[in-house]
């Protein structure tokens, strides 16, 4: 993750929440409608919340990767962050 | 049981605390010492009042019914704040600078400051979230009632009177309660601390009360999650919590889609994520703490549902069983703390909500009235802001009292989950109009409007009217027969598409209709400059500064006019600071600054924080005079992108222009350079040669000038050395002569065919008495036959006699030769003249310089020899001018020069 540089990561952030929705789409979820247990839990509960889960780490991995990039471009352009006008 | 008074006692003292929090941070906040009101942490549970009533009981209600679909409401925003770099954040950006108050605003900023899309949003808006707050009252009443009775008696209440209708006083509970809370004060923007406050907080309560339910529900009631399980696989009722029923694609699609464009797109979830955003970093935060909560939410509901289906008898009403479950076991303070929770949903959203829309509709549907009237809007018309308050306190009361009414005619047959989707469907209009004006810089206000109004028509026709039918109300012929009897046009059957599931069938319809008409009028129509500004500097967000745009809009008006304006508008103080604020970055001192543009689109942008971008343009365009848009600035902006990547590419090319032309360059003077040292090298040389000759002639004419007596043997010698040194010098200077008119190409040559073969026994012929003077061998191979080429005679002859003559004379061997070659190859047509001698040969070093002008400071020989040093560089200027060329053959073991000229094909000359 941190050799992820400038442009990748933005590209990142705009695959991630894509590759979210297709996997959360009928032909994916219905892939693990079936029965059976992981860890306890039915498979179709497991695969979706775990995924879920997964889903939230990457993006927040990223959004730090992503904040850091915006910062430095703050900071190099010169011009104060848009949200410390107050 | 707990008895009524209790519950509204709790109830009561819950909410005081919560006026107090939210009062006692706006206190604070104005003091500057809020700060944790500024937390990405609470940014992001100000977010969670998308988790209102319908999640807190209707998810498990959801859930109990239609199995899995309850988790698209949660991972539609999940995916949206996913990809908050590409659209949360752009909204944040645009809505900060251009001090954006609701999603109405917004939207009408961006078609040119529209109001009639601002009035059609507001009403849209205030339409589709009706059912909305609606169905908080019907929750909220139901779960005091629910809490009232015991479990197991039926909670649906019949008929009832105003006054005995629990629903009513919760109405008035609310209303009363955000009267109070959120129109105290018209803010510096429409940023509300205390209610941010208030309503994170209530996220955190919804939050735990949601969990403890789940807690005791998979401890309490179960042994654990794997016990909880086994039970409920074993119950047919659970079934449909295990997979996904037939056919269930259609709805899962579109209440993703729903879910998704609401976190966005609901005037309340604008409102907190966009609006009262205090910094956009925070949205990082919230991009993953955010989805965290609503997975959360969504696990916490899997135990509730499992256990009020296992556990209580198929009559209890699934919306309510995060309240009977604890209930039917006893659990009365669990239960409480339920109630509490789904309090905090509801108020949070109604909150919240009425809010917003009050805004919208004091800013976009009264106040454009109100400046209609002359006693408003005249520049020395009294305070504004005490009017703008009382039009939102109105505006709230009028929004609970719809949601109420609402409440009532539809009574509360419908589950909470379908009343919510058809609020979302309805705020789900306002997506193309808004997503596409922040990407799509084409589109027009005639697009947006027609889209928007397109779209709604079709949400009421497709999805309003038969939940109005459903609830026996109204329209129940139009339902069952269509319009005018016409099957085609039934509203949950459009063109005949029956069979489909109504909140399927309403969102395609709406939104397919909504996008092609915003779509093609976009394209079919044009923008007026006041939409093309907007939309470049919405389309380019993160690509220019704001001072681009200022100038834009030239104009004049009187400072006092303008700041009678903002008074009014805004309240004397803040209109004093926003103007001495404004004077002390410009540098005007205490000086009431000028009234430049720059100045007038300030004065506009801080009335829009207030009254909203189309309102303040009327205000602010009464009181200037000679407004114009300069269209060239706009065009300016529009292209600038574009300019931006054709300046770039344009200087790519001319940087590689000037790189090349910089080497040309860089060669030509190393050339020049080049030929000047070789020029300077040639005069000093030549000045050298002349030297010697005329530095002999001059003293021996001395001595002879000076000594008559001298005899006469002896001034012969003198004489004749004089004589012979002149030859010597004139032979220089002829070939000096030559040479140069050979270099300009001015020497006129007889080019006749000759016999190359003759021409060489000539020469050798010539050179023979040199020859036996060195003690040289000199011998020749010529072909017997003739060896014709196209040549002048003589200059062939004087090179080769040149080159025959240095092989002589700077033969340094033992014992000396020279060898003449004469070669014809038919083949390539070329005659080629070889001399070789077997000399000690040329340095390596100094074969490049060879054919140049004096250039024999190799061989010392040379000089002692007496040779000019010219006569390579005219032979090889006399082979070029002859059409041949005169080589150095590196290869070749021994010191050997090639003459090659073409073979002539025709007769040769007679000599």
């Amino acid at each position: 993750m941190a050799l992820l540089a400038g442009r990748r990561v933005r590209d990142a952030a705009i695959l991630l929440p894509l590759g979210a929705v297709l996997l959360f789409l009928p032909p994916y979820v219905r892939l693990f409608d079936r029965p059976g247990f992981l860890f306890n839990i039915p498979l179709l509960h497991a695969y979706i919340f775990v995924l879920w889960f997964l889903g939230i780490v990457l993006t927040a991995l990223l959004a730090r990767r992503l904040a850091r990039e915006a910062e430095e471009e703050t900071a190099a352009s010169g011009e104060r962050p848009p949200g410390a006008e107050r | 049981m707990l008895s009524s008074g209790f519950i509204v006692l709790v109830a009561g003292l819950y909410l005081g605390g919560l006026f107090l929090l939210a009062f006692l941070t706006d206190q604070r906040a104005r003091r500057g010492a809020a700060r944790f009101v500024g937390s990405p942490v609470v940014y992001t549970l100000s977010l969670a009042v998308y988790c209102t009533s319908w999640t807190f009981f209707g998810a498990v209600g959801s859930a109990a019914r239609n199995g899995l679909e309850y988790l698209t409401i949660y991972l539609g925003p999940t995916i949206v704040l996913m990809g908050w770099w590409l659209l949360l954040r752009k909204l944040v950006r645009i809505s900060k600078a251009q001090r954006i108050t609701s999603i109405a605003d917004f939207i009408s900023a961006r078609y040119g400051k529209s109001a009639s899309i601002s009035a059609l949003v507001t009403i849209m808006a205030l339409i589709g979230i009706t059912p909305y707050i609606a169905l908080q009252l019907k929750a909220v009443a139901a779960g005091f009632d629910a809490l009232g009775t015991p479990f197991d008696v039926p909670v649906l209440s019949p008929e009832r009177g105003l006054f005995a209708d629990t629903g009513f006083w919760v109405a008035v509970c609310m209303a009363a309660f955000v009267v109070m809370f959120g129109t105290r004060n018209l803010g510096a923007d429409e940023r509300h601390p205390g209610i941010v406050a208030a309503i994170a907080f209530e996220s955190i309560v919804k939050l735990l009360s949601l969990g403890a339910i789940a807690v005791f529900c998979v401890w309490g009631l179960s042994d654990g999650v794997q016990d909880m399980f086994a039970k409920a696989v074993a119950n047919p009722r659970v079934e449909p919590l295990f997979g996904f029923a037939e056919g269930f694609e259609g709805r899962w699609i579109t209440t993703l889609f729903l879910a998704g464009a609401a976190i966005v797109c609901l005037p309340r979830q604008f409102q907190v994520a966009v609006v009262e955003n205090a910094d956009e970093r925070h949205l990082a935060t919230a991009s993953w703490l955010f989805p965290l909560y609503l997975l959360l939410i969504s696990v916490f509901v899997i135990p509730i549902a499992i256990s009020g289906l296992t556990v209580l008898p198929d009559t209890a009403n699934p919306d309510l069983f995060v309240l009977t479950v604890p209930l039917s076991e006893g659990q009365e303070t669990l239960a409480l703390i339920a109630f509490i929770g789904g309090l905090s949903a509801a108020t949070s959203m109604v909150i919240v909500a009425s809010i917003a829309l009050s805004i919208m509709i004091s800013n976009h549907l009264v106040t454009p009235l109100l400046l209609r009237i002359p006693s408003f809007s005249g520049p020395r018309a009294g305070d504004f802001s005490a009017t703008l308050l009382t039009i939102r306190r109105c505006s709230i009361v009028a929004i609970l009292t719809l949601g109420f009414v609402y409440y009532r005619v539809t009574a509360s047959s419908n589950p909470l989950a379908s009343i919510g989707l058809i609020s979302f469907a309805g705020a789900a209009q306002f997506l193309p109009a808004l997503v596409g004006g922040i990407f799509w810089q084409r589109a027009t206000h005639k697009g947006a409007l027609s889209g928007l109004f397109a779209g709604f028509l079709v949400w009421g026709y497709t999805l309003l009217v038969p939940s109005f039918a459903d609830a026996g109300w109204a329209f129940n012929d139009m339902v069952a027969q269509g319009p005018w009897g016409i099957a085609l046009l039934k509203p949950d059957a459009l063109f005949g598409f029956a069979g489909w599931d109504p909140l399927v069938h309403g969102v395609f319809w709406s939104m397919t209709i909504n996008l092609t008409v915003y779509l093609v009028v976009s394209l079919l129509t044009e923008q007026s400059p006041l939409e093309s500004l907007q939309s470049a500097l919405f389309v380019n967000a993160f690509q220019r500064g704001e001072r681009q745009v200022e100038g834009v809009l030239t104009g004049s008006a009187r400072t006092e006019d303008l700041f009678r304006l903002t008074q009014r508008i805004l309240g004397p103080e803040r209109a004093f600071r926003i103007f001495r604020d404004y004077a002390r970055e410009h540098g005007d001192g205490d000086e009431l600054p000028e009234p430049d543009p720059t100045l007038i689109a300030h004065v506009e942008r801080q009335l829009a924080s207030s009254v909203g971008a189309a309102s303040a343009r009327t205000l602010v365009s009464r009181i200037v005079k000679g407004e114009t848009i300069s269209l060239d600035a706009v065009i300016e902006i529009l292209d600038e992108t574009q300019q931006a990547i054709r300046t770039s590419r344009e200087l790519e090319t001319k940087s590689r222009e000037l790189a090349k032309t910089a080497e040309e360059l860089r060669q030509a003077n190393d050339k020049l350079t080049r030929l000047d040292r070789m020029k300077d090298d040639f005069l000093s040389r030549v000045s050298h040669e002349l030297r010697t000759p005329m530095t002999s002639i001059r003293s021996f004419s001395e001595i002879l000038a000076d000594r008559p007596d001298l005899d006469v043997a002896e001034s012969s010698r003198f004489l004749s050395i004089i004589h012979h040194e002149s030859e010597r010098l004139t032979r220089l200077l002829d070939e000096i002569l030559d040479l140069s008119s050979m270099e300009s190409g001015q020497a006129a040559w007889a080019m006749v065919p000759v016999d190359a073969a003759r021409v060489v026994r000539e020469a050798l012929d010539t050179m023979r008495g040199l020859a036996t003077a060195h003690g040289v061998t000199l011998e020749s191979i010529l072909p017997d036959g003739g060896a014709p080429v196209l040549a002048d005679a003589d200059r062939l002859k004087q090179v080769i006699v040149n080159l025959v003559s240095n092989a002589i004379k700077y033969n340094d061997a033992a014992a000396p030769a020279v060898w003449v070659e004469l070669r014809e190859d038919a083949a390539s047509g070329w005659v080629t003249i070889a001399v070789r001698d077997n000399g000690r040969g040329i340095p390596p070093e100094a074969r490049d310089a060879l054919f140049a002008k004096f250039s024999r400071g190799w061989n010392d020989l040379s000089r002692a020899r007496g040779g000019s040093g010219l006569g390579l560089a005219i032979s090889r200027q006399i082979m070029q001018q002859l059409g041949g060329t005169l080589e150095f053959d590196a290869e070749a073991e021994e010191t050997t020069f090639v003459v090659q000229l073409r073979r002539h094909a025709g007769d040769i000359a007679a000599q």
